[in-house]
Order: C-alpha cells, then sequence, then structure tokens
C-alpha cells in the first residue's frame, strides 16, 4: 500500500479512495470460477452450497433444503444469466402468433370447455430439446385446472399442470420435437392466461426425473446412494480435452485432465463442488479453482 | 422427513409397479436394478431417499391413484408381490444407503445384482 495525501487510516492500513490494490490478495470468488468459461467454453460447474440453484422437483418449483432428494441442479458458470424471450405476443396485445385466434379475447387467452372436448392454444417454437427453460405466466381466473407443455400432447417433464390463479413461474425441458408450446385442456375447464415469457436459463444443467434415482443433497454435498442414484445432463454433442474438478469434504478436490465427456453424460458420484470445462486450466488457475473449492467444502 | 425405502418386486410386476409409480408422480422406470433370486428369476428394485411418508403411503394404499380415474385393481396383484424395506435414515449416525439398507434387503430376499 501506498500512503498519499488523500489516503485515510483504516486499522492500520492506508486506503485511498478510488485506488487500485495492485499484487494485494483480491478474494477469489463465483465470480472468477464463471470467467473461466467466458470464452465460450462448454461445461458446467455444479456448486452444493448454494441450494438457490437445486430445487426438490423436476419443475424448480419446491425449493431445495438440506437432507432431501435433488430432482433438479442448475449449471452456474453461466451465472443463471437468461437467454432471448422465446414467446411471441406473450401479452396476448393482437391474436399474432397463435391458433386459434379465436381464444384472444381482450388482451388475454382463454381455455374454456364446458363438455370436457380439448381446448387449448399454441405457437410454434424454436426450442432445444437440450435446453432448460424459465416459464414464466399469469393465470388470472381458473376453473377445473389446465397445463402448459412444451410439446403439444406430451407427459412428463415437458407439461406442468396448472391449478391455481396467480403468477407461475416454473423450469421446463422439452423432451421431443416438433415442439410447440402449448396451453390446453382436455377436460371440463375454463381458465384465462396472460403474461407468458419463457428463456433459457444458459448453461447445462442436471435432472433426474425419476424419483427413486434421486441424489440426496446434505451439507457435506450431493450423495448418492451407490444404488441407482444418478443425475443426467445432455449436451449437443460429446466434449473432448476436458478439466475434470470434483471436491468433496472428506477428500478435497481431485483433477483429472485430458478427459473425454460423452453427450449424455451421469454423475454418480459424490461431489460437493464439480466442474467440467472442455479445456486446459493453467497451473495458476487449477490452484485458485482447488483452493477455492476445498474452501467451499469446508476441506482443510 | 424424507424416509429411505428399498423397493423389490419380480420381473413380472415390474411394469405395473413401475406405471403405478409414474402415475403417483415418481416418474418412470422407478425399479431398474436388475436382481436375481435363488431360482434364477428375474426382479427388479431401487433404494430411494425421495419418499416421504406420504409418498409411501400413497404406494402402498394408492387411493390418490383411484382419484386419477384408474382401476386400482388392475395393480393389486403385482402389489401382493411389492416388497420393501423402510428405514428412517436419521436412527443412524452415518447412514449408508447399501450396507444399512439396500444389501440387507436383498439378503433377506435371497437376491444378488446381476448385470445386462
Amino acid at each position: 500500500m501506498i500512503k498519499t495525501p488523500s489516503s485515510t487510516v483504516i486499522g492500520g492500513a492506508f486506503w485511498t479512495p478510488n485506488c487500485t490494490s495492485v499484487g494485494g490478495d483480491k478474494a477469489f470468488g463465483d465470480a472468477d470460477i464463471q470467467k473461466l468459461f467466458a470464452g465460450g467454453e462448454r461445461g458446467f460447474w455444479f456448486d452444493a452450497s448454494d441450494l438457490s440453484v437445486a430445487y426438490q422437483d423436476i419443475f424448480g418449483t419446491v425449493a431445495q433444503t438440506q437432507n432431501t432428494a435433488t430432482a433438479l441442479f442448475l449449471d452456474k458458470s453461466k451465472a443463471k444469466a437468461l437467454g432471448f424471450e422465446q414467446i411471441k405476443n406473450g401479452t396476448f396485445d393482437t391474436s399474432d402468433s397463435w391458433e386459434p385466434s379465436s381464444s384472444i379475447i381482450n388482451g388475454s387467452a382463454r381455455i374454456y370447455s364446458p363438455n370436457g372436448a380439448f381446448d387449448g392454444i399454441r405457437q410454434v417454437s424454436p426450442l432445444n430439446t437440450l435446453k432448460t427453460y424459465k416459464v414464466e405466466f399469469d393465470i388470472v381466473q381458473i376453473t377445473g385446472g389446465g397445463y402448459i407443455a412444451l410439446h403439444a400432447g406430451s407427459a412428463g417433464v415437458s407439461r406442468y399442470d396448472i391449478t391455481s390463479a396467480g403468477h407461475h413461474n416454473i423450469l421446463l425441458q422439452p423432451v421431443s420435437t416438433p415442439l410447440y408450446i402449448s396451453i390446453a385442456r382436455a377436460t371440463v375447464c375454463d381458465f384465462t392466461v396472460d403474461n407468458i415469457s419463457i428463456r433459457e436459463i444458459l448453461g447445462y444443467h442436471c435432472k433426474q426425473i425419476t424419483a427413486s434415482k434421486r441424489p440426496t443433497l446434505t451439507v457435506d454435498g450431493v450423495i448418492f446412494d451407490k444404488v441407482d442414484d444418478q443425475l443426467d445432463i445432455a449436451f449437443d454433442s460429446a466434449l473432448s480435452n476436458c478439466t475434470i474438478v470434483r471436491t468433496t469434504k472428506s477428500g478435497g478436490t481431485v483433477v483429472q485432465t485430458g478427459q473425454s465427456v460423452a453427450q449424455n453424460y451421469a454423475i454418480t458420484q459424490d461431489f460437493h463442488q464439480l466442474m467440467i470445462i472442455n479445456r486446459a486450466l493453467t497451473a495458476s488457475e487449477l490452484s485458485k479453482v482447488t483452493a477455492y473449492f476445498n474452501k467451499k467444502a469446508g476441506y482443510v | 422427513m424424507n424416509l429411505c425405502i428399498v423397493n423389490l418386486a419380480p420381473a413380472e410386476y415390474t411394469p405395473q409397479i413401475n406405471e403405478l409409480a409414474e402415475l403417483l408422480g415418481k416418474g418412470p422406470n422407478n425399479l431398474s436394478v436388475k436382481l436375481q433370486d435363488w431360482n434364477g428369476g428375474i426382479w427388479y428394485g431401487c433404494h430411494s431417499a425421495a419418499w416421504d411418508a406420504q409418498d409411501f403411503y400413497d404406494f402402498q394404499y394408492p387411493e390418490k391413484v383411484a382419484e386419477l380415474g384408474v382401476d386400482i385393481s388392475e395393480y393389486s396383484e403385482a402389489l401382493q408381490h411389492l416388497v420393501w424395506s423402510v428405514v428412517d435414515p436419521t436412527l443412524f449416525e452415518d447412514y449408508n444407503a447399501v450396507h444399512d439398507n439396500w444389501l440387507p434387503a436383498l439378503q433377506a430376499y435371497e437376491l444378488i445384482e446381476v448385470q445386462d
């Protein structure tokens, strides 16, 4: 540190407003991990110390708590940044982009089936089956329930049942193509929807749609039962020359270099921190990542 | 509190058990680990820490399935052949799914894991 005329003494040190610290110990943090991916590298980073990126259900509506099973884990390598809006005319200001247009009334969409016959609206979507999407919408009023799906007529992870009015904020993954975004019901119903937004959560997120195969998140990290648990990730293609960094509370950080990773990758080993990046890290980067992950995991 | 459950069923009843589990919101293919009994018969099993007490009740006494308009009797025979081991993991100092639940359950029913 340099003492200047405008410096202030703080705890025995000098602080100069607007100065830049050179050679100091700037804390390494989440943003620095994310910078490793700033060149467009593929891979992921899962952080078991951050409960805000894990969910007990596949739709991301049940917050993760300690000692409960994990169904969905969001990749933090892209800081949960959102992609472009995928919905056209989500506010129903006109009848454009939706079919049938007759369901668009007074700035919202009404799904109405007095006799249980199918009724719904849909629009063609460019969504990607490998991606996870943040879906938001308002249900103005509802009787009888309905659903929103990223593939018309499908069941499973791409379909979410709607049972209550209000603002809904969920996560969906398309299961197959061709893809439509549909809001519908095939039994007696009457509900009105408005303000639909669908945006990708950037990154490669892992999930497990089968309850018995879900690992448990504990203070020690994500624990797999070694019987049938696994978290699945789908890349758009296989990765090569990867660096794999896995940290556990009991064993610290283990680094593997030059690894190949399959397009459909399954995580089956316990971790507190887990990162895969498709490039070699420098010695300095590895040293900082190892120290940071060990600290997060409580490994001493 | 979540319970740790081992479910085991002979292969001929596995499709119905898995179908019932999916109807109850547990996702597809829950019984997925291939097993073999002393007589060469194939079974399938699973271990889960994802089931709470209500889930367990729903699976054994599936009134919820009836609410969905499904005929429970279609599953009654399969359910009669489903066996399970339920453990409260908080009773263990350091619960180990394999050693504290999975392997004891397999031993109790004289089952071993087999590879495809």
